[in-house]
């Protein structure tokens, strides 16, 4: 037995129990650890019940938090069974029944995600995720000189755009492969744009994106267009954990994306505290 | 924003703008104050007011007369319905805001990367100011925004009521469609009676069967108030409750098929409510 199975496997127990008791934001991290001690051992394939762990902390924090009202502890059922599976499939790390899961979870859990409006005006349609998905990866790989702009939020737009299409229309395995590959693309994305920045401009040094990011994302793009092969989607997923999380040992925690570009008026601070009293004392005595 | 129309806030804000910023336009000052409102000052605003408590469910009771009919009486009156309307309104915006002010990634997944529940330092680089990632430590002991998942969206706040369905439950729920969509909405109705009356009670689910009659099975919603209340409030949260779900089946047996239909018209008979006496 491989010298990282024990904690990953209490890594998992933790999140598990974090699931259980609604701390999401616990899980989240939890999750992250079992992609950390994944580097510490052979078998890389253990990364994944954490990328999924991931997800599910990340999709039920959402729910919670959702207005208006969810059937969140309905949708809770959901999560348990795909935990408990997860939990099982840990021994084996069969990739293909551990994705097919996944799949499932997310096929099943975005009829929760959808408001009333949608859940009556949607119907599925795969075809439609498939053409639309290979829209989107063509676009992304045309417009991918954009990343070289460290204000960019191309991956992210193309991330919002996919993960809206799934959840209305569905998807097949695939998609969901895509999905979390361009995700984990994102993460790695995140710390690159923010450390290879050129001196006194905004553009990321070129060679590192075309290295790095260029290369992948035709990866990427070869993997969805051929039939699913579990196996290198998640070689090509592991590159891109391995590599989010050695930048996590080097820089640590980043920052939320910022999304306006910084630009504005200086205003002394004595005079915004005086506006944020002003503010305060009117809303006050609202309630 | 009455108490920014003070006439002396007003000027003093203009002139230091415009003193402090001599090579912005106009249209850049306003636009400069409206940024600095909404990313700084609103959601410091909010983040640190506290606002009072909801007017109970049992405090509207008692601040109405008492010679009322039982129905009228879970109808707040105007003021508290003001009152409520201003907090929601409120608490709405701190969720929307994310408490730091940004409202514009509640859509893109943005997760924390830590692995760590302890505080750390974050990474700050700002393209335009510095041309080094640089590490800044916190003066002092920051809260753990690090540890969210999602720290752009609200901390998830501990609900005060929950809704916990039993494992048997959660089961039946999974292996039948059917059952998971009819209780998908009679929990939305339950979630949204609760929030709107603030009810603060926990409701629990379960499913019994007779190993003997398999046949016979039963759903329970157990309804536990949390805080006191005297028979008649109980019974009257516990018809409110029953009016809701029933018709919330009625609705869906509406426009479903006959088969359907048959199923919900069983399921109707096989939910019973309970509430703690």
């Amino acid at each position: 037995m491989e010298s990282n199975r024990k904690p990953i496997e209490e890594d998992f127990k933790a999140a598990f129990e974090a699931f259980k008791n609604d701390s999401f934001g616990e899980m989240n991290i939890f999750s992250n650890r079992v992609m950390s001690n994944a580097i510490f051992g052979s078998d890389f394939r253990i990364f994944l019940p954490g990328f999924f762990m991931k997800d599910v902390a990340f999709t039920f924090g959402l729910l919670k938090t959702k207005q208006p009202a969810t059937a969140f502890s309905t949708s809770k059922s959901h999560g348990f069974s795909f935990i408990e599976i997860l939990q099982k499939l840990l021994a084996s790390l069969d990739e293909k029944q551990l994705w097919k899961e996944f799949h499932n979870f997310r096929n099943a859990i975005r009829k929760f995600e959808i408001d009333s409006f949608e859940e009556k005006s949607y119907s599925d349609n795969p075809e439609f995720t498939k053409v639309a998905f290979s829209w989107l990866l063509s676009y992304l790989k045309t417009n991918r000189n954009v990343l070289f702009d460290s204000n960019n939020l191309l991956l992210k737009g193309v991330l919002n755009e996919m993960n809206r299409i799934f959840k209305v229309h569905s998807g097949a395995l695939s998609d969901t492969v895509l999905i979390s590959l361009i995700e984990a693309l994102d993460r790695y994305y995140d710390y690159i744009r923010r450390i290879y920045v050129k001196p006194n401009t905004q553009s990321i040094d070129e060679e590192i994106i075309k290295n790095n990011i260029f290369s992948l994302i035709d990866q990427i793009e070869k993997i969805y267009a051929e039939e699913l092969k579990i196996a290198e989607a998640d070689s090509v997923l592991w590159k891109l954990v391995k590599g989010w999380r050695e930048f996590y040992i080097q820089y640590m925690e980043l920052p939320p994306p910022r999304f306006a570009i910084e630009k504005g008026i200086v205003l002394p601070e004595d005079l915004k505290k005086k506006i944020s009293e002003s503010i305060t004392k009117t809303l006050e005595k609202e309630v | 924003m009455t108490g920014m129309s003070s006439h002396t806030l007003y000027d003093q804000i203009l002139t230091e703008a415009r003193s402090h910023n001599p090579e912005a336009s106009p249209d850049e000052i306003l636009d400069g104050l409206v940024t600095i409102l909404e990313n700084e000052i609103l959601p410091e605003v909010l983040q640190d007011m506290s606002l009072p408590k909801f007017p109970s469910f049992s405090a509207i009771l008692r601040s109405e007369s008492t010679g009322r009919l039982v129905k009228k009486k879970f109808e707040p009156t105007d003021t508290l319905r003001k009152r409520r309307v201003v907090i929601q309104q409120i608490e709405r915006l701190k969720r929307q805001l994310g408490w730091d002010g940004n409202n514009e990634s509640r859509t893109l997944p943005y997760c924390s990367n830590s692995s760590n529940l302890a505080v750390f330092p974050e990474l700050h680089v700002s393209p335009a100011k510095r041309t080094k990632p640089h590490i800044e430590k916190p003066e002092m002991p920051a809260p753990e925004k690090t540890d969210e998942p999602y720290p752009r969206i609200a901390p998830p706040s501990k609900a005060p009521y929950q809704i916990v369905l039993s494992e048997a439950f959660q089961k039946k729920i999974l292996s039948d469609p059917m059952l998971e969509n009819v209780f998908k909405n009679i929990e939305i109705g339950m979630r949204n009676l609760i929030a709107s009356r603030n009810l603060e009670t926990d409701v629990s689910v379960t499913s019994l069967t007779d190993f003997e009659i398999p046949s016979w099975e039963k759903l329970v919603i157990n309804i536990s108030p949390l805080s006191p209340m005297d028979f008649k409030e109980r019974m009257n949260v516990w018809t409110l409750f029953d009016i809701t779900i029933r018709n919330k089946i009625v609705a869906l047996a509406k426009d479903a098929d006959e088969k359907t239909q048959e199923s919900l018209r069983n399921l109707n008979k096989r939910l019973y409510l309970h509430i703690e006496l």
